[in-house]
């Protein structure tokens, strides 16, 4: 007696067929197998229908032969492929994925890779603190500098700029102060030339450092009458931070300060502006002394006065005599305070740890240095491929549970062409 | 089924399939399913190429553990020709149209040419080619799904169980439905 085998499709599949049912069946193979069975009918239809078989054309048969022996190699997909070919398709698949996993890593490492100038700050929480350093001694005004300022600039004065730029370490430095200077005569000595100067100075010290390079800056600046004039810092909790100076150094001192701070780290940015003030001085410190020599004149002539009048009017003219003189000293004293003292503009900034691996201290690409880069552009490659597959795993869940039941519509539309 | 089938058949499945072995043993008879199923001489011709060569291209993906590489054949021309079917029906091109394509030859000798007209080697009429006639009636006769059965059993060879892989269905139901189609084939016969 036959059985179902399947268990799923049903109640009705998993009754047993018919003895009578199953001995025809039997009989039927039988037949089918060549044997000689009693019902000569069935023995004789089985005969009948396989006498009806569709015969395969000869030059079917053959094409179909010499196709197979062939691998297809006139239809579309592979022919039949030897071991050459095999080694060929392996090599050429594995070039290609080597030239893919290639590029991606490129362009990971593009778009992945910390710009180099500019160091990128992670977003994890700061800790800031900021103020305005106006304790050192000498500290001018800044209604005073302001004064001087304007003075300056409505002196007229050409204003020859000498200016040198470091990127990097890399000096490119461009002295004109000496060949600027104003070539219209003037007595004045190049020795005794104001010259106002300005550095902007970008440095990169090693993270989790940039605590103790604060402290030093201002160290440095209090050396030689400086002073800070602002700061402001931040700092995050995985060593990174960057903090903001406006330090004002004696101009004497000027190569030495900005060499000290050199040293705190790696100089990535540099640039020195210098401008030529000593026509506004000079022009001060002349008008100075013509109203000096105006006050002798009106103290003689105010000692020569006989009449109430004369006398009251010569007053008059000396007490505006020595409000003129009073401003003009005042300038004079700003116009040299900004000769003798220097403005830099510093910019510290420390990488987080993770990010400090990637970025090289003294500007150059050692093994090291690759190494480092590698493990950063795998570790991001793996990371983007999990991101992808965590992205990817609720499509393939779907796919894989519509699968069965793609399988199942295409079977029924199979199934539903017999009923045409 | 020949003897060299037969001996295929009961020989150890080996581990990879056999493709050109398969190819000699099984060629003539997927011919006659496919054109039994199908209709028509050029269709089945087509059908026929284009089942050996899905085969050819899947037979990495064969299975000894899911079936016998004959089976496994015969799913595979199975499917190719329900899809030429559905094809049609898509295109809305009756079977008896598609037939006019050509004539299948039978294995007598005697040809059907379209719209089933006879004609033996030397003209005349004989009590055979009338049984012949009759069966061929007869099983043009059958349903589209009885047609199935009874090719899958008369010209594939397969047994109830291979029938019920292919059709994705129990082996008793298989049974049950092959003498469905039987029965029907030999009412139509008598």
């Amino acid at each position: 007696m036959i059985r179902s085998r399947s268990t799923h499709a049903g109640a009705l599949d998993e009754a047993p067929l018919d003895p009578a049912i199953a001995a025809e069946l039997a009989a039927l193979d039988a037949a089918l197998a060549g044997e000689t069975i009693e019902d000569d009918a069935l023995a004789q239809l089985v005969r009948d229908v396989q006498a009806q078989a569709p015969e395969m054309p000869g030059d079917l048969r053959k094409r179909l032969r010499h196709e197979v022996a062939e691998g297809f190699p006139g239809r579309r997909g592979p022919r039949r492929s030897t071991p050459g070919d095999r080694r060929r398709i392996w090599l050429r698949g594995s070039g290609i994925a080597v030239a893919g996993l290639a590029t991606a890593v490129v362009i990971t490492f593009v778009l992945s890779s910390p710009p180099k100038q500019s160091l990128t700050l992670d977003g994890s929480p700061r800790v800031s603190a900021s103020g305005t350093d106006t304790a050192a001694s000498g500290a001018p005004s800044g209604s005073s500098e302001a004064d001087a300022s304007t003075s300056a600039a409505t002196a007229g004065e050409p204003a020859p700029v000498e200016r040198m730029s470091s990127e990097r370490g890399a000096a490119r430095t461009t002295d004109q102060a000496a060949t600027s200077a104003p070539s219209s005569g003037s007595a004045t000595d190049a020795a005794a030339r104001k010259v106002e100067r300005s550095v902007d100075l970008a440095i990169r010290v090693k993270s989790g450092k940039l605590g103790d390079a604060v402290t030093r800056v201002g160290q440095i600046a209090r050396t030689d009458g400086g002073y800070v004039a602002t700061s402001q810092s931040s700092q995050e909790t995985r060593g990174a931070g960057v903090a903001s100076f406006t330090l004002r150094v004696a101009t004497a001192k000027l190569d030495q300060a900005v060499g000290s701070l050199s040293a705190l780290g790696t100089v990535i940015h540099q640039n020195q502006d210098s401008t030529d003030i000593t026509s506004s001085f000079d022009s001060v410190q002349q008008r100075l002394k013509d109203a000096t020599a105006v006050r002798a004149a009106l103290l003689r002539a105010l000692g020569k006065a006989t009449t109430a009048g004369e006398i009251a009017s010569l007053k008059t003219r000396i007490a505006d005599n020595r409000t003129t003189r009073a401003s003009l000293g005042r300038q004079l004293a700003a116009l040299s305070r900004r000769a003798d003292l220097t403005t830099i503009t510093l910019s510290l900034s420390a990488p987080s740890s993770g990010a400090a691996a990637a970025i090289d201290d003294d500007g150059s690409w050692s093994i090291g240095d690759a190494a480092r880069d590698a493990g950063y552009i795998l570790s991001t490659v793996i990371g983007g491929l999990i991101v992808f597959a965590g992205a990817a795993l609720p499509f393939a869940v779907l796919a894989l549970l519509a699968w069965p039941v793609y399988r199942a519509r295409r079977r029924r539309s199979r199934e539903a062409a017999l009923g045409a | 089924m020949s003897e060299t089938l037969s001996a295929t058949m009961a020989t150890a499945r080996p581990p990879r399939l056999e493709f050109d072995a398969l190819y000699r043993t099984a060629c003539g008879d997927v011919y006659a399913y496919v054109a039994s199923l199908v209709g028509d001489a050029a269709t089945a011709e087509d059908v026929t190429a284009i089942a050996f060569e899905r085969a050819y291209r899947k037979r990495r993906s064969f299975d000894p553990r899911r079936g016998s590489p004959r089976q496994w054949l015969f799913t595979i021309a199975r499917n190719a020709s329900l899809d030429e079917l559905r094809r049609r029906k898509r295109s809305a091109t009756p079977i008896a149209d598609a037939g006019e394509r050509g004539s299948i030859v039978l294995a007598g000798g005697s040809a059907v040419a379209a719209g089933g007209a006879r004609a033996t080697a030397d003209g005349h009429d004989d009590p055979a080619a009338d049984r012949a006639d009759q069966v061929r009636t007869a099983i043009a006769s059958l349903s589209p799904r009885d047609r199935d059965l009874i090719a899958l059993k008369f010209y594939a060879g397969l047994s109830n169980a291979e029938i019920a892989t292919t059709l994705g269905i129990s082996e008793s139901n298989a049974g049950t439905r092959v003498h469905r189609a039987l029965s029907a084939l030999r009412e139509a016969c008598s």
